[in-house]
């Protein structure tokens, strides 16, 4: 029997007050962990994803920090490790991007979306592996990759290339901490609507006029909610996943099984490669 | 409680091994349980009685799965017993898979083909069937291999037979499209195949594979066993996994990521 998966885990998960990061620490909590919330602002979203965590009966820590800034970095996880006695798990998640064309690049939009996105991820896994090697019992870190890891769409270069990063950057862990009972693995989302709703409008979530003409892509036939990403984080977190390492698990639906990009948009005009 | 409760799951080649591990596995969550294998035995039985003696039902189907004849009579004595089928978990190989190049001969190649690849589609294609007529969706899980992803020395009919297992489960995906049914590989790495000593009803696993040769680097620095792949069969056939798709999930102990196969 498997009523609980994480029962007693220290989890920290960035990116955390709302939307798939949310949705991993309620998933965690009421599988048995205790979780730390992160996120750059703490905000009325921040204090219900908190509150939320203690209904299901878990402690919620709070940290406020930029993983892209080295110092909120090491201070996040101190007060992570003083609050909870130790650190089991880490899920990288936090991340804001925007598509920016080929060529329109700006050396700022990379320096910040690579600083935090990968830069960030690594130090962080880093700092929190270094805990877990000292407490001597293992852990996982989890990485939230994408679909965009694999294929592109357009003008998503930057954060196509972060996120294949990241899927690298579990196999030199599992290489690198081999034999330490510590597991890497990254998940790849596809089509989540992870948007904030209110409670009467949750019936709502992943429906046919959020998804519009994706869903004909989506083999499941339903876009993807919170709680799909959090359940591979549990798999790989728990027990059940142990002997999984340096490994993405795509959590698409489907959507990266069919090879036709019946979804990219039209070339802009006026682009290089555009048919004019 | 348990991840399945009142699944009907069908397991091929679940007298020992992986499949017998993922028979207990799926057992111990609510699932009730059918094991095919092409061998009746005091072995297959007591694999069938263990999984009834954890409050399921357990059942034994006997049956050569290499032929769509095969499979489909172990799919009819299936639904006989449990009424329908939810998950298919495609698994049956025969020992002494490693063959070398120029000893492979056509009816090595066929009989390797016809178990591992032609099995598993017209398996995975009869129980989608049942599964859209009973309306109630389902998962199909076929098991690959870390030979789908990289090549050693005298595996060549066998990594081909499971790569093409990973091409499979994307078709599945995309023609069973809004049937609520999903469709993945599970590739394990070095798996013990042993039986354990003990015959306690809690037991699942036997001794580790004797995985000497990998393990220096193997990241996870063991051998894996039975319970590690029905772990994953779990995840995805479970509500934890519903929507992952036309995926192949390697539960290798990180022998593909770090390329320790041949070292």
């Amino acid at each position: 029997m498997t009523p609980k998966l994480l029962e007693g885990k220290k989890a920290l998960i960035t990116g955390s007050r709302r939307g798939i990061g949310a949705g991993i620490a309620q998933l965690f909590a009421e599988h048995g962990a205790d979780v730390g919330i992160n996120d750059i602002t703490r905000d009325d979203e921040a204090d219900k994803t908190i509150a939320s965590i203690k209904a299901i009966g878990r402690k919620a820590s709070w940290h406020q920090a930029d993983v892209g800034n080295s110092d909120d970095r090491t201070r996040m996880l101190d007060e992570f490790v003083e609050q909870h006695g130790r650190i089991d798990i880490l899920v990288n998640n936090a991340v804001a991007s925007k598509d920016m064309h080929f060529t329109k690049i700006t050396e700022e939009f990379w320096d910040h979306l690579v600083g935090h996105a990968l830069k960030g991820y690594l130090f962080l896994a880093q700092g929190a592996v270094n805990h877990m090697i000292e407490h001597g019992h293992g852990g996982s870190v989890i990485n939230i990759s994408s679909v965009h890891s694999y294929r592109a769409w357009p003008h998503d270069g930057v954060y196509g290339i972060v996120k294949a990063g990241l899927n690298r950057m579990v196999q030199s862990m599992a290489h690198d901490l081999a034999g330490s009972g510590i597991t890497a693995n990254c998940v790849a989302p596809g089509y989540i609507d992870s948007r904030v709703l209110p409670q009467e409008e949750e019936h709502t979530r992943a429906d046919d006029e959020y998804l519009g003409s994706a869903i004909g892509f989506i083999p499941s036939q339903r876009g993807g909610v919170p709680k799909d990403i959090a359940g591979a984080c549990i798999f790989l977190a728990s027990e059940l996943g142990q002997y999984v390492n340096g490994q993405t698990i795509t959590v698409d639906g489907g959507f990266l099984a069919g090879g036709v990009p019946q979804d990219s948009k039209p070339l802009e005009p006026g682009m290089p490669g555009a048919a004019e | 409680m348990g991840l399945l409760d009142g699944k009907k799951a069908l397991i091929t080649g679940a007298r020992k091994g992986i499949g017998r591990g993922i028979a207990l596995t799926l057992a111990n969550e609510g699932a009730d349980v059918g094991i095919n294998d092409i061998v009746d035995d005091e072995v297959s039985q007591r694999a069938a009685e263990l999984v009834s003696n954890r409050g399921v039902k357990g059942t034994f189907h006997l049956g050569d799965v290499s032929t769509v004849v095969g499979i489909n009579s172990v799919i009819d004595s299936f639904i006989a017993e449990h009424g329908r089928i939810d998950i298919l978990i495609n698994n049956a190989i025969f020992p002494d898979q490693a063959r070398p190049l120029f000893d492979t001969d056509e009816v090595f190649w066929d009989r390797m083909m016809d178990l591992s690849l032609k099995g598993y589609f017209f398996g995975s294609q009869r129980a989608a069937k049942e599964m859209i007529a009973q309306g109630t969706g389902g998962s199909i899980v076929c098991l690959a291999s870390v030979h789908a992803y990289t090549a050693i020395e005298d595996w060549t009919a066998y990594g081909t037979a499971k790569a093409g297992l990973r091409r499979m489960v994307k078709g599945f995906a995309i023609d069973l499209k809004g049937h609520n049914i999903n469709a993945n590989c599970i590739a394990p790495g070095a798996i013990s195949n042993v039986l354990p000593d003990s015959d306690a009803d809690d037991v699942i696993d036997g001794a580790p594979h004797d995985s000497s040769r990998f393990t220096a680097h193997l990241p996870a620095a063991k051998g894996g066993l039975p319970s590690d792949i029905a772990n994953a069969v779990l995840y995805l056939t479970s509500e934890l996994g519903q929507y992952v798709n036309g995926e192949t999930v390697l539960v290798d102990g990180g022998m593909v990521a770090t390329k320790t196969m041949q070292d």
